[in-house]
């Protein structure tokens, strides 16, 4: 079966700092997805699962209207709707405590969807989590996340990635690691990663061997830079998976 | 009946206008033919000449093949024979796909811009490699072969889909024509999954250096202790006139603070 853009899923990798100190990058988490959207308004979070076998916990981590943190666990309910007791402007995580049995859809109450947990994932997470500017000095860092191809069969030729020219894309460059699959970390999301084939930049990418078989991923480390006194904003980074297919 | 050895003895080039309008004249048997490959083997007779003989089907096409084997005549001149008609295109194909016989490119343009010849055939010379299919594209381009035709290339599958797609990236083909195309079902499906194009959002945000009324405090020291004013007292127990050079703290801040009174100098 030909690859479709439904197989094309981009993965955090297993460290996810929440601070500039902790460990970052590491091997690929096959659950944790890099995307997903915020509600349009500062509202609950709803749950629900196709499945009635989804009674497991879900971790939501976000902002409420004044941008504060704040974090919360529910049971979900199998098909049934639940909700967060807090109300949140943006999600920074949602977690579940085991993998998802059916398709487990997070909604901002009344507005849109965020994202659809699939079938033995377990959630999404925004890279950069908390990311904050300095008020005196530059600042530079890294995050990585892992580009994959969930087709079981085929591969992806001419497999490229490509900056697209919205949100924050004059902030953001981008890497492709040298090896395909690596599980490199970084003592901390300012410390630089080594062997990004071509240094980081914001043309179009080709993977290692140009393609991406079946089941294969290719690392990506993403490289955010604040200026002094940089102003806050809640945005988006957004790229293009290219390629062909028999 | 006329004796081959005494046609070879004469003198040649007056005997092979004389061979040929023997030979038209339906006189000779086909015996004869044997004679005549010798005499076009000694290129002693013309090559319009040939034509005529051609044209008049006095020598069979298996002659011809052999003479063009042989490299007796010219592969040029096979494209002239085509063009009028006078070789059976199906004929030519086999003649062209020898692979005894080197086909030039110019020669084979040369075929394909009289038109005369049917997509079958050119298909075949593709297919056969003897027409290399980066040619298609420049012949498309100096619009020397219909679109049309070059569709029916595609869909009798005689030009590979790569190509196709080569040949549309290039804009060779205009994209109008492409969805008559790829509305035929004899294209292979994959044609229209060729390419995967996937978007990703990824939501990241920047928390902005905080500046505000947290960042600016009243703070009193005295005797290596500090005391922090909260907004809320400065709002409401103090009134504090920068024009004054002198604050006086009020019994309810006194009983809040233990003030040492030897202190004259407390910084704000």
């Amino acid at each position: 079966m030909s690859v479709s853009g439904t197989d094309l899923v981009v993965y955090m990798a297993m460290n996810k700092p929440t601070n500039d100190t902790s460990l970052a990058g590491g091997g690929i988490n096959s659950y944790i997805r890099a995307t997903f959207d915020d509600p349009s308004s500062t509202v609950a979070i709803n749950f629900s699962s196709s499945s009635a076998l989804d009674v497991q916990n879900v971790s939501v981590t976000g902002r409420d209207s004044g941008g504060s943190i704040s974090s919360e666990t529910i049971t979900l309910s199998g098909t049934t709707t639940v909700s967060t007791s807090n109300t949140y402007e943006r999600v920074l995580t949602c977690v579940l405590s085991s993998g998802a049995a059916g398709t487990v859809t997070a909604s901002g109450n009344g507005v849109n969807k965020l994202a659809e947990i699939p079938i033995t994932e377990s959630g999404f997470c925004r890279p950069f989590y908390d990311a904050t500017a300095s008020s005196s000095d530059s600042k530079t860092l890294y995050d990585k996340v892992f580009v994959k191809n969930n087709n079981s069969t085929s591969t992806l030729n001419n497999a490229t990635l490509i900056e697209v020219s919205s949100g924050l894309y004059s902030n953001i460059n981008f890497g492709l690691e040298d090896t395909k699959q690596s599980d490199q970390t970084i003592a901390n999301r300012t410390t630089a990663p080594t062997g990004i084939d071509g240094g980081f930049g914001a043309g179009p990418s080709g993977m290692v061997d140009s393609e991406l078989t079946a089941g294969d991923y290719q690392g990506v480390w993403l490289q955010l830079s604040l200026s002094a006194g940089e102003t806050a904003t809640n945005s988006f980074y957004q790229v293009q998976v290219s390629g062909t297919t028999a | 009946m006329l004796g081959f050895h005494s046609i070879s003895e004469a003198p040649f080039s007056s005997l092979a206008e004389e061979e040929a309008s023997v030979i038209n004249s339906l006189k000779l048997p086909v015996e004869i033919i044997s004679s005549i490959e010798a005499i076009l083997e000694s290129r002693k007779i013309p090559i319009e000449t040939l034509n005529s003989l051609v044209e008049s089907r006095k020598i069979p096409v298996e002659l011809l093949t052999s003479l063009v084997i042989s490299r007796k005549i010219p592969v040029e001149y096979l494209a002239e024979l085509t063009a009028s008609g006078k070789i059976p295109v199906e004929h030519l194909l086999s003649i062209l796909n020898d692979p005894k016989i080197p086909v030039e490119i110019s020669s084979a343009i040369a075929v394909l811009v009289s038109r005369k010849i049917p997509i079958e055939l050119i298909g075949s010379l593709v297919e056969s490699r003897k027409i290399p299919v980066e040619l298609m594209g420049s012949l498309v381009e100096s619009r020397k072969i219909p679109i049309e035709f070059l569709a029916q290339l595609v869909v009798s599958r005689k030009i590979p889909v790569e190509y196709l797609t080569q040949l549309i990236v290039t804009r060779k083909i205009p994209v109008e024509y492409l969805v008559s195309i790829l509305a035929n079902r004899n294209i292979p499906i994959e044609i229209r999954a060729d390419v995967v194009l996937k978007t990703f959002n990824l939501p990241i945000e920047v928390v902005g250096v905080k500046v505000g009324v947290e960042g600016l405090k009243w703070v009193l020291t005295s005797r290596n202790t500090t005391w922090t004013i909260s907004s809320e007292l400065l709002a409401l127990i103090w009134e504090l006139d920068p024009r004054n050079a002198e604050w006086i703290i009020s019994s309810d801040l006194k009983s809040i603070w233990q003030l040492d009174s030897r202190d004259s100098n407390w910084k704000l």
